[in-house]
């Protein structure tokens, strides 16, 4: 049998991800960094339920986003923090300035400013879908909602990054 | 027909409709080039999205924070703590934080000295900020204990119904006080009378020999000489305790010394001496372990963030070592002045009480973060269990290690916790 990682080993590859995963989710720059310790910290006990059949690093992007999500959910008032009623989703918002071009213009860190400026329940779903690339079945899951609230919440999140950027043109 | 919400063709983009809805928008798709062009759209905005977050590089990673590096840099902190103290006093200061920065004018130059190592060391490898607070309170600390040092000499002659708060460098009793006497000063003498009871720190007390107390006499400061009279019980705590034959004491006399060598008396005068000797047996050390395991159960309990941040706070352990240095000294400073106006006494009495409580949470936040560290595949009670008990142990450690070791420890992890509360605060 082969001998599981060490945490040494796995922070030297890993820890880069998971840090760039967390500065994402997570409000400020000092809560990622202490969230990459901390899930370290609690890798040893974690690696138990690690599946050896499917790849450590998208294992490594679960245990980190469930971490940020649950350190987002313990934080904020309401429990629920992710829950939306979908029905004010729809405003028309045509005449907006399309995405692509608002990020054209902006510097990587006016971006990231951006993102980082949406609530945690558009952050967290912009980020998992745009970042980590997950379908919206597998955000659906780690958020706790069903496929079309996801929907919602994304087409939200994109709505609400527009205006971040076209606040600051 | 009308064309599709939004929503809709933003799900359809993303391939997250159900499969007749899917059918459907395809159908409306084939006939309407508006729906289309927005399609195309959101693709481009999709994929730019997808670029500009990924265009950000991975910001680098902190090196692991390990068991070997807490003990490493605990040894360093106890060390930088301890050497100052040694070369200045020869003696051990540093057994309590918070009385002992108070107490004596080497303990402020030993912090400057202190904070000056850690100004330079911050400038050097971290972030200017810290280093530029450790600056100030480098210069400012022994500028403070000269004002401090030259303050006033207060001499109360007159008649007092009240009670008297006595704050002062050297503070001297020669008239009649009806009320009770609640004194911090370096210098303490009492020459009159007091007619109530007296709560007294000071560096040297004396009780002359026209003097008297009352009521009860509570005395705590390096030395103290007590010849006049005492109405009720005397308990004494410090280092040197001389009662001369003229004394007259009502009560019981109780000195709490180190050691009972340094407590002089008229030969048959009942002093109970209390030297900490019978603290040695088992039962105490278990009795505080178990106090504080609950203790940090309970906090871990009620205020899970707040404790589990406040350890993950201490992997920035320079910067919390800094941050716990700055809130030891600022607290009490900030209690004493307050205390002064008379009027922000309770201010700094809860200041104070606040502090002695964070002081001894620093110890249980530190102690989690050992049992992680180096129990990492056990459970939390096990983990929290084994450190608290390991720092314990490391902290009644002899020859005086164990009380640099607490300084290091506890003002860790006071700084995490100030930490702690500060982004608490901010959010």
């Amino acid at each position: 049998l082969p001998q599981p990682p060490s945490i040494a080993e796995l922070y030297r590859r890993h820890a880069p991800r998971v840090l760039a995963l967390a500065a994402w989710l997570l409000p400020t720059a000092g809560d990622a960094e202490d969230a990459v310790a901390e899930i370290f910290l609690r890798l040893p006990a974690a690696l138990s339920s690690y599946d050896s059949s499917q790849p450590i690093d998208a294992w490594l992007q679960r245990v980190a986003s469930n971490w940020c999500i649950d350190w987002l959910r313990r934080r904020s008032r309401e429990r629920r923090l992710f829950d939306d009623s979908p029905d004010a989703a729809d405003a028309p918002a045509e005449a907006d300035t399309p995405l692509d071009l608002l990020l054209a213009g902006e510097r990587a860190d006016a971006v990231r400013d951006a993102v980082r400026r949406l609530s945690p329940r558009y952050r967290v779903p912009l980020v998992l879908r745009y970042y980590c690339d997950l379908s919206y079945d597998e955000i659906a899951a780690r958020i706790g909602l069903d496929r079309p609230q996801t929907g919602v919440l994304l087409f939200r999140a994109k709505r609400e990054l527009r205006r971040q950027l076209e606040g600051k043109l | 027909m009308t064309c599709p919400s939004p929503l809709t063709r933003a799900l359809y983009v993303d391939e997250a409709l159900d499969a007749p809805s899917r059918a459907a928008f395809e159908l409306h798709l084939e006939t309407c080039a508006d729906c289309a062009a927005a399609i195309d759209r959101l693709r481009a905005e999709n994929a730019a999205l997808s670029r500009a977050l990924h265009a950000i590089a991975d910001p680098a990673p902190r090196p692991l924070f390990t068991g070997i590096a807490l003990v490493r840099n605990i040894a360093i902190a106890a060390a930088l703590l301890y050497a100052p103290a040694w070369a200045l006093s020869r003696q051990p200061v540093f057994r309590f934080v918070v009385p002992d920065i108070i107490r004596q004018a080497q303990v402020p130059i030993a912090l400057s000295l202190l904070l000056l190592t850690v100004a330079v060391a911050a400038f050097r490898y971290t972030k200017r900020r810290v280093g530029a607070a450790a600056l100030t309170l480098a210069i400012g600390v022994p500028l403070g204990a000269a004002v401090y040092q030259t303050g006033e000499v207060t001499v109360l002659d007159s008649n007092v119904n009240d009670d008297v708060f006595v704050f002062a460098r050297h503070a001297e009793i020669r008239g009649t006080v009806h009320g009770r006497i609640i004194s911090l000063s370096q210098e303490l003498e009492i020459s009159g009378r007091v007619d109530g009871a007296v709560y007294a720190g000071a560096q040297t007390i004396r009780l002359s020999p026209t003097g008297s107390i009352g009521g009860k006499f509570f005395a705590g400061g390096e030395s103290a000489q007590i010849a006049g009279r005492i109405g009720g019980a005397f308990n004494f705590y410090g280092d040197h305790l001389d009662i001369s034959e003229s004394a007259r004491i009502a009560g019981p006399v109780t000195a709490h010394v180190e050691d009972p060598d340094r407590v002089t008396a008229p030969v048959g005068f009942p002093v109970s001496i209390d030297s900490g000797e019978s603290e040695q047996s088992i039962a105490a050390p278990a009795l505080a372990y178990l106090v504080a395991l609950l203790l940090a159960l309970a906090v871990g309990r009620f205020f899970p963030m707040a404790f589990d941040r406040s350890a993950m706070a201490l992997t920035h352990w320079w910067k919390s070592f800094g941050t716990g240095i700055a809130v030891a000294v600022v607290m009490p400073a900030a209690a004493l002045i307050l205390a002064c106006t008379g009027f922000g006494l309770p201010v700094s009495a809860v200041l104070l009480a606040v502090l002695t409580a964070a002081a001894y949470l620093a110890k249980l936040v530190v102690g989690a973060l050992t049992g992680r560290l180096l129990l990492p595949e056990r459970g939390r009670f096990v983990q929290l269990a084994f450190g608290l008990l390991l720092i314990l142990a490391a902290v009644a450690a002899p020859f005086s290690i164990g009380g640099a070791i607490s300084c290091a420890v506890t003002l860790s992890g006071l700084g995490a916790i100030a930490m702690t509360l500060r982004r608490f605060h901010r959010l």
